[in-house]
Formats: C-alpha cells, structure tokens, sequence
C-alpha cells in the first residue's frame, strides 16, 4: 500500500464508524454494533497515523538505490581484484560514520580495537607493509546512521536493533534472532528479501542484509567484525560473524 | 511494507473478535467494549516493538488518545461508586 492508501483507508473507516455509531446506538438501539463503529473508527485512526510514518522514499525505490551502489561498490572491488573478506569497523568514538575496510592481502594483520580508519578511500591499518586497504562506506554502515543511540552489547539488545532496522525501517526480512557462540555470533534471518548471490561484491562484503548485521554487531561490541559464512536455510539465512578481537582469540 | 499491514490486519481481527465474543456473551456496556479495544490496541502497539521511530510516535499518539478515553470511563466509574 502507498502512503496516500494508508490514509485514505484511514479517513474511510474513521468516518463511516463516525457516521454510524449514532445510527445503531440511537436508530437500531444495538450495542454491539455502536462498538463495532467505534473499533472502527480507532482503526481509521491508526491507519491514518501510519500514513504519516511511512518513509518518504518507498522502500521499492530505496532498494533500487541500494542495488546501484552495490554494483559501483563491485565494480571497483571488481576492477581492483580485491576478494579479501571485509572487515566491519565500529564507528570512531569522536564520532563519524562507521565504515568497512577490505584488506588487499588476506594475510595481513587485523586492524586493533578502537583503531581509527582516515578519512580516504586506500588507507594503511596497520604496521606491516602490505597492510593496506580500502575503506569503504556500505550498505550496512549507512544503515547504522537510522539508530536513534547506539545498540548495546547483549545479544538480546543486538536483536532488537537488527528487529528494528531489517523489519521496522527497511522491510528487508520478516524475523531476526541472533545468538552468541564464542567469538561468533550467529544471525539468523527469515525470509530475507535479499538474498546471497554467488558475486564478487558479495563474497567480498557480504550480502546487503548480512553486511547491515555485521556493521550492527561492529557497533554494538565496538569490535571489528568479518563476516565468516553466509548459508541458505530452509526458513531464510544464516549468517556466522566472526569477531575480531585478538583478546579472544 | 508488510509491518504495517500485518498490524492492521491484527488490530482488525483483534477487534471484531473482541465484538463477536462479547457479543455472544450479551454484554450490553459500550465502556466494557471500549475497555477491551483499547487493551488490545496497548497490547497489539507492545508487541509490534520493532516500528521505525516516526511509526512508534505516531501509534503513541493513538494509545495515548484511547487511554485518555479509558481514562474518562474510569473516572465516571468512580465517581458512581462515589
């Protein structure tokens, strides 16, 4: 339904159940019915208010704008002949936004805790020579920017935030749980409407919806975060983070 | 956006089923029907926790004006005790 759908549906039922609730409370004398026009008229309430809360940009154009930035993003990655895993960095603490990096050699050594990224598109990590990489804004740091205060570090608080920007914002999914195990942490997803493609972006960065859980969990552990598999189930997607913290490994 | 949608359709179904047992069972109060919607409606908004920012301040609102409702209906109730 648009916008404009959820309203007018809104002003139907409200003024119908305006309309006829005197009418069976007075005419046909019926209780039951006066109540019906009253549960009516609250539902013509909420419809409408919903209407005022849908997004601006309906969430079919925000996906066609997300599938030219992922193919810019592959692109580039492609044309580089980059396929190292990327690694997903919390945002700095003196703010800014978070952002992925992805190591040109897989072997190099792994960006430290707190670590700030510069501001450029091919930066140094770390001290070995071939630690360099591309930093890269994606789907799911942009996702992060949507939060109203940071998601906090227990499992259940990383679900409501994946709950609220897969479900709630983006409509991307139709569930989201997450579980902790070691230094993994397993997402699991129900009908994702984004799938894993066997594609140089996504065996790169992930997935879009895994790629906006690995920069949630990023976030809410303030730990970098790679994303280790992502598997096909039968009732969605599976998706294995791998945190990044030398203190655990 | 299937949220959404999946909202309405449960606070219809929670509201005519409300009716139709309250219905069955002869009650004749319009406050008693209104009480009910309206715990369903608080209920229905708590459990849809995973709302945008924008959806949740607007379902509020709503809560917040059919409390105000069950509010008035109380405070007749005791003033009839009273």
């Amino acid at each position: 339904m648009t916008k404009s759908s959820y309203f007018r549906l809104g002003l139907v039922l409200s003024l119908s159940g305006a309309i006829l609730a005197p009418i069976f409370y007075y005419v046909l004398d019926s209780v039951p019915l006066t109540a019906l026009a009253i549960s009516s008229i609250m539902l013509g309430l909420v419809s409408a208010m919903l209407a005022n809360a849908r997004p601006e940009v309906p969430p079919e154009a925000s996906r066609m704008m997300l599938q030219t930035g992922v193919e810019h993003l592959a692109s580039l990655l492609e044309e580089l002949g980059l396929n190292s895993k990327a690694i997903y960095m919390p945002s700095p603490a003196n703010g800014g936004r978070a952002r992925a990096l992805v190591p040109l050699n897989e072997n190099g050594s792994l960006p430290q805790k707190g670590q700030r990224l510069p501001n450029r598109l091919i930066a140094r990590y770390g001290p070995k020579p071939e630690d360099i990489c591309l930093v890269v804004t994606t789907p799911g740091t942009v996702s992060l920017a949507s939060l109203s205060i940071s998601p906090g570090s227990g499992s259940d608080q990383i679900e409501g935030a994946l709950n609220q920007i897969l479900i709630g914002m983006m409509d991307l999914a139709d569930s989201v749980t997450v579980h902790v195990l070691g230094n993994g942490i397993i997402v699991e997803v129900a009908k994702p409407k984004l799938r894993y493609d066997n594609v140089w972006f996504h065996r790169c960065l992930g997935s879009p919806i895994a790629s906006i859980a690995a920069s949630v969990v990023s976030e809410a552990l303030n730990l970098p975060v790679r994303i280790a598999s992502e598997e096909e189930k039968a009732k969605g997607v599976r998706i294995v983070l791998e945190v990044l913290d030398e203190a655990l490994q | 956006m299937r949220l959404y949608n999946s909202f309405i359709a449960a606070l219809a179904l929670a509201f005519t089923t409300i009716t139709v047992v309250m219905a069955a069972h002869k009650v004749q109060k319009l406050d008693t029907y209104y009480s009910a919607y309206t715990i369903a409606l608080l209920v229905l908004v708590f459990l849809y926790m995973y709302f945008s920012p924008k959806a949740r301040r607007a379902l509020g609102a709503v809560s917040l004006l059919a409390f105000a409702g069950f509010g008035v209906i109380v405070i007749i109730k005791v003033a009839e005790v009273l």
